[in-house]
Order: C-alpha cells, then sequence, then structure tokens
C-alpha cells in the first residue's frame, strides 16, 4: 500500500485538476449564459431609452443592478473584484442619467453589455488570454 | 485587516500542507525543479495574499498548480532515469585520484575557491587527500578520502561491536507514547514503576524518556518536577 501511495497522489492530483478544468468550464458556461440574459435586458433599456420610455428604462435597470448584486457576490469568488465593480460602476451611472432623462445613458449601458460579455471570455482557455 | 489575517492564515495552512505533500527533500537538500517550486510557492501565494481585489481561490489554484507541476516532475524522475538525467541533471566528478578536473570544473563554471571552501568545510584541507570529489545533483559536494586519510573505524581495527539499534521514546514532554510502548512489549505499568525510580510521580513530570536497544532506560525530569522530586 506505502509503495502505491505515490502512484495514488499522483493520479489523485491529476484527477483533481481534470475535475478542475471541468468544474472551471462550467462555471464559464453559467456565466455566459447570465451575461447574455442580462445583456439582452440593457438592450430592451436601450429601446427603451430610444422610444423616450423613460419609466421602462428605469425599471430594466434596476431589476439588472438587483439581479447584478446578487450574482456579483457569487462571482467574487473567482472573479477580479475589480472587473465586478466596472460592471456595477457603468450600470449606477447609468439608472443615474436615465433618472435625469438624459440620452447619454446609453453610453455606461453599452459600457456595461460589453464588461458583462467580457468577464467570462477571459477565463475561456483562448490564446489570446494565454499570451 | 481582517480580511488579509485570514488569507494569511489560510495561504500559509496551504503552503504548510502542499511542502508536507512534497516531502522532506524539499526543505533540506533541493533538487532544481525542487527550489523552483519553492521559490513559485512563495510568489504565488503572496498574490491573494495583500491583493484582496484578488479572489483567493485564484491564488488556491495557482498552489494547486505548483503542487501538480512539483509532484509529477517528482513522479517522472523516479519512473525514468533518462528524464531524471534531462531535469535534475547528473552527478559530476571534480576531483579524481585527488586531482582536480579541469574540464569538469569549467563546464559546471564550479571555481577552485568554491572548491576548496567546501573541501575545508567538509574537513579535507588537501585536495590530494581526496580520492573522489562529486559534485551532486543538488549542488552539493560528497567526499571520499582516500583510504590512508579516512577515519581509523571499529573494522579496521579488528573490533568487535554490539549492536546499536535506536533507542525508543516513551515519554516526550510528559506524554507517553503508548505506541512505541506496545511496539517493544511493555506496559504503562513498567513504565511508571520505572519513572518512579527517577523520582517523577507520573509521567507528566517526564520531559523525556526513551529506553535504548542495551534495556538501559534514560530519563529526564522536567525542571519543576526536579525541584520538588528527590534526586534519581
Amino acid at each position: 500500500m506505502r509503495r502505491y501511495m505515490s502512484d495514488f497522489v499522483f493520479y489523485g492530483l491529476w484527477i483533481l485538476t481534470g475535475l478542475g478544468f471541468a468544474g472551471v468550464y462550467w462555471i464559464i458556461g453559467a456565466q455566459e449564459s447570465v451575461a447574455h440574459a442580462l445583456t439582452a435586458e440593457l438592450e430592451a433599456a436601450e429601446r427603451a431609452i430610444a422610444a423616450g420610455e423613460w419609466s421602462r428604462a428605469a425599471d430594466v435597470v434596476a431589476g439588472v443592478i438587483g439581479r447584478w448584486r446578487r450574482i456579483e457576490k457569487r462571482w467574487a469568488l473567482h472573479t477580479q473584484h475589480e472587473q465586478l465593480e466596472a460592471v456595477a460602476e457603468a450600470l449606477l451611472e447609468a439608472e443615474t442619467l436615465i433618472g435625469l432623462h438624459d440620452a447619454q445613458a446609453l453610453t455606461p449601458l453599452r459600457l456595461a453589455r460589453e464588461r458583462l460579455l467580457t468577464l467570462p471570455r477571459r477565463d475561456r482557455l483562448l490564446l489570446e488570454n494565454l499570451l | 485587516m481582517i480580511i488579509v489575517f485570514i488569507r494569511v492564515l489560510i495561504l500559509y495552512t496551504t503552503v504548510l500542507f502542499f511542502l508536507r505533500i512534497l516531502g522532506k527533500r524539499q526543505v533540506s537538500t533541493l533538487q532544481p525543479y525542487e527550489l523552483v517550486t519553492i521559490i513559485l510557492l512563495a510568489d504565488v501565494a503572496a498574490i491573494p495574499m495583500a491583493g484582496t481585489g484578488t479572489p483567493l481561490v485564484n491564488g488556491l489554484v495557482g498552489l494547486f498548480a505548483l503542487l501538480v507541476a512539483s509532484y509529477t516532475v517528482s513522479f517522472i524522475t523516479m519512473k525514468s532515469t533518462k528524464l531524471r538525467a534531462a531535469i535534475s541533471g547528473r552527478p559530476t566528478i571534480i576531483i579524481a585520484n585527488g586531482r582536480i578536473i579541469e574540464d569538469a570544473m569549467k563546464e559546471l563554471r564550479y571555481t577552485i575557491n568554491d572548491l576548496l571552501e567546501q573541501l575545508r568545510v567538509m574537513g579535507w584541507p588537501n585536495v590530494q587527500d581526496v580520492e573522489f570529489g562529486v559534485l551532486e545533483t543538488n549542488g552539493q559536494l560528497s567526499v571520499v578520502p582516500k583510504s590512508q586519510k579516512r577515519p581509523v573505524n571499529p573494522e579496521d581495527l579488528g573490533l568487535e561491536t554490539k549492536y546499536e539499534g535506536l533507542p525508543t521514546p516513551l515519554v516526550v514532554d510528559g506524554q507517553v507514547d503508548v505506541q512505541n510502548l506496545r511496539r517493544i512489549g511493555l506496559d504503562e505499568q513498567w513504565l511508571r514503576s520505572e519513572l518512579a525510580r527517577f523520582g517523577a510521580r507520573r509521567p507528566g513530570d517526564v520531559l523525556y524518556a526513551a529506553l535504548d536497544t542495551q534495556g538501559r532506560l534514560f530519563c529526564q525530569l522536567k525542571a519543576e518536577a526536579q525541584n520538588g522530586a528527590p534526586p534519581a
């Protein structure tokens, strides 16, 4: 038994590594689906702004912020905190500008969308991320 | 502040645990790949230690990656002699028959001063007294002295020696090692009666007690027990 302990640890470590890789890909997949859902809502808010429906835009963005606050706590376990804060900042800026009925709210909304979509992409095993 | 403190504790425990898995060699004589692990372990652990904006799991994954890499390399070097030579190098003879091998020294970029220093440290100030000097893969110099220059041992003198095994610790810092007691076929009752001869009323009074292979019991009492107890 003692003789094979080293082999067991070796294979155990690589099994754990494989499970870890699978887990990371599962997390990335979950992050991507959440990011797509949120960006779809933000696009709806953008359309509402373009149509001059400020109260609908405000409701949508408030809903997104509420969801984001809950998601942010979980994502903070594996994502750089400043990247998460950057999304929150853009959303809050958009909310403020929508409250002022300022069409410039479109800029932070687009920024929030882009940042949301970038988050899971950064963890993907891509050459651009490795290098 | 509390977060940094807890992070340091978590990472410290993880590094310690990983070092234990990597084994004793990791902290004493290091092979090149082991040294790399040690150097990187500290750096990888330090990243999330102070940077609270970095998820702790990033640091733990980094440490785990190092553990996997180091364990894999040591596993490979154990299984394959060719890869062992490629990864750890080969020992190099730098002194043969009392003469320094200049080519080997140049190849290793090992200076005469380094060699003489190592020889002096090992108690061999004269190169001509050394039969072989081997620079090991972990950077340590091994010396095989000439037969006329090595210390005399009982075999040279034709003396019979008794078997000297390891003494068995029975009490360490007041704690009885029951496993060791059982291994040598003795019990706690025997131990207590023996310890009483040294003035120990209970095992807790004993700093260290061990039984050697000749059956002699060594016992040292704790200072507070010595002050109140009769001399052994």
